[in-house]
């Protein structure tokens, strides 16, 4: 869980509010990145077919449109424990990172 | 671009990407960003460095036999090999490397023997050019028949199909004959043959053998016998016809056999003229390069026969006595019949 990278962790959290298509999750990772992290189709369809395979991220319908193909994706039950447990440890990081440099609202 | 990415990642993923591709392409866009392109590469890297199998399933595959086991991949790796059989490199790669392991010795052996530079360098090129020529002599005659065995031997059909019916298992049966009185034929054969060019080379060079020697001479003696008596060993198996799938089928007469005994005949015979008439570097070139004309021609008077009886057709078709045995039966219930996997079963 600590080795997660972070656009892993972002298709992650994308997926943890609903169902996505591929470019519904480039967007999202875009957002929530503040826009540090732009997605490509091979690193996003990388992560995606990994995450498939381990049970994290499930495909559950497609659709074309304007003639192009839309797959959903959504979070597995065992996706979503995954990802609110990193982001609990990237919370513990980020709080005694903040406690540690003296930073606002990290302070004791 | 689409060569970079394997083949069961196109049909996975390839219409999807190129949605998401233009969906993020800039409005107006005529090409791919050099980051989108990048990220495509390294996607493709990715997808064939995960693709590719460990060493043990790899060999597997490249030393695969017929009258064995080996061959078959667990399912994981199922996309890896109906990707690489739909390939012709695939075989490609598996003739040339099983010609290197086969071929090499003989070549180290037939160098370390001469003393002179520039031979070495004329035995390196016929080298290479006997062993791409014997990997086309072999993928043209056996790449097929692998193929069909590769599949059958993982459950899939000739089209790459599965075979889900339950009704239908893939087995696997011992000869009524062992392999073990013919297996030592062939390499003894193999090896008689190395120790004939590796003497000729030691004592005379490559170029030069004149069949003067005494050693020489006894070692082609030894070589034409054992030939002719493995072919008789082989000749004398009995056969186990186990359904009519398994079945040899028979050639119409003698022209297909006459056509590819007689042309490499015939340009063996041509060339000897020919080279002796040639200085020496001259020859031993012409000798590398006849190789490959050579299976070229062999393939053309295969694949004749083959488009005339519209099937597929290998180099045992036209010695079927010769040919190894089949290994793969095909098991059915008695009660209900399903669809035999056809005539294209590996039992040329």
């Amino acid at each position: 869980m600590g080795t997660m990278r972070e656009p892993t962790y972002l298709i992650l959290v994308a997926l943890g509010r609903g169902e996505r298509h591929g470019y519904g999750i480039t967007q999202d990772v875009l957002e929530l990145s503040d826009g540090r992290v732009k997605l490509g189709a091979g690193t996003l369809y990388g992560a995606l077919d990994r995450l498939v395979a381990e049970g994290m991220v499930a495909s559950t319908r497609a659709e074309t449109v304007d003639g192009r193909l839309r797959r959903y994706y959504v979070l597995t039950d065992e996706g979503g424990s995954v990802v609110r447990a990193e982001t609990q440890h990237r919370l513990s990081v980020v709080t005694n990172a903040s406690i540690h440099l003296g930073l606002a609202g990290g302070a004791a | 671009m689409s060569w970079l990415f394997p083949a069961w990642l196109r049909q996975t993923r390839g219409e999807e990407a190129i949605a998401l591709v233009l969906d993020l392409a800039p409005p107006n866009a005529t090409s791919l960003s050099a980051g989108s392109r990048i990220d495509l590469i390294r996607a493709g890297l990715h997808a064939r460095r995960v693709g590719t199998p460990p060493l043990g399933v790899w060999s597997a595959v490249t030393w695969a036999r017929r009258r064995n086991r080996s061959g078959m991949v667990p399912d994981q790796w199922h996309p890896w090999l109906l990707d690489g059989l739909g390939r012709r490199g695939f075989l490609v790669r598996l003739a040339l490397l099983r010609s290197i392991v086969g071929m090499g010795p003989f070549f180290v052996l037939l160098m370390a023997g001469d003393g002179h530079v520039s031979r070495v360098r004329h035995q390196l090129l016929v080298g290479v050019a006997v062993v791409v020529g014997l990997a086309c002599l072999v993928v043209v005659f056996q790449g097929r028949s692998w193929r069909r065995e590769l599949y059958l031997k993982n459950g899939y059909g000739e089209d790459g199909v599965r075979f889900d019916d339950p009704r239908i298992q893939l087995d696997y049966y011992l000869p009524q004959v062992s392999n073990l009185p013919v297996e030592p034929f062939g390499w003894a054969t193999a090896l008689v043959g190395v120790a004939l060019v590796g003497t000729a080379g030691w004592k005379r060079g490559f170029s030069e053998i004149a069949l003067k020697a005494p050693s020489t001479r006894v070692l082609v003696v030894t070589l034409l016998a054992m030939l002719l008596l493995a072919a008789l060993v082989r000749s004398s198996l009995r056969r186990v016809a186990t359904n009519p799938a398994t079945t040899v089928v028979a050639m119409d007469g003698w022209g297909n056999r006459a056509r590819v005994v007689g042309v490499p005949a015939a340009f063996g015979l041509g060339l000897w003229w020919f080279s002796t008439a040639l200085p020496d570097a001259a020859m031993t070139m012409t000798v590398g390069f006849a190789m490959v004309f050579l299976g070229v021609a062999m393939a053309l008077s295969v694949r004749m026969a083959g488009r005339r009886l519209q099937r597929a057709v290998g180099i045992w078709d036209m010695f079927p006595s010769l040919g190894p045995l089949p290994c793969l039966v095909w098991r059915e219930s008695l009660d209900q019949r399903p669809t035999p996997p056809g005539p294209g079963h590996p039992a040329s």
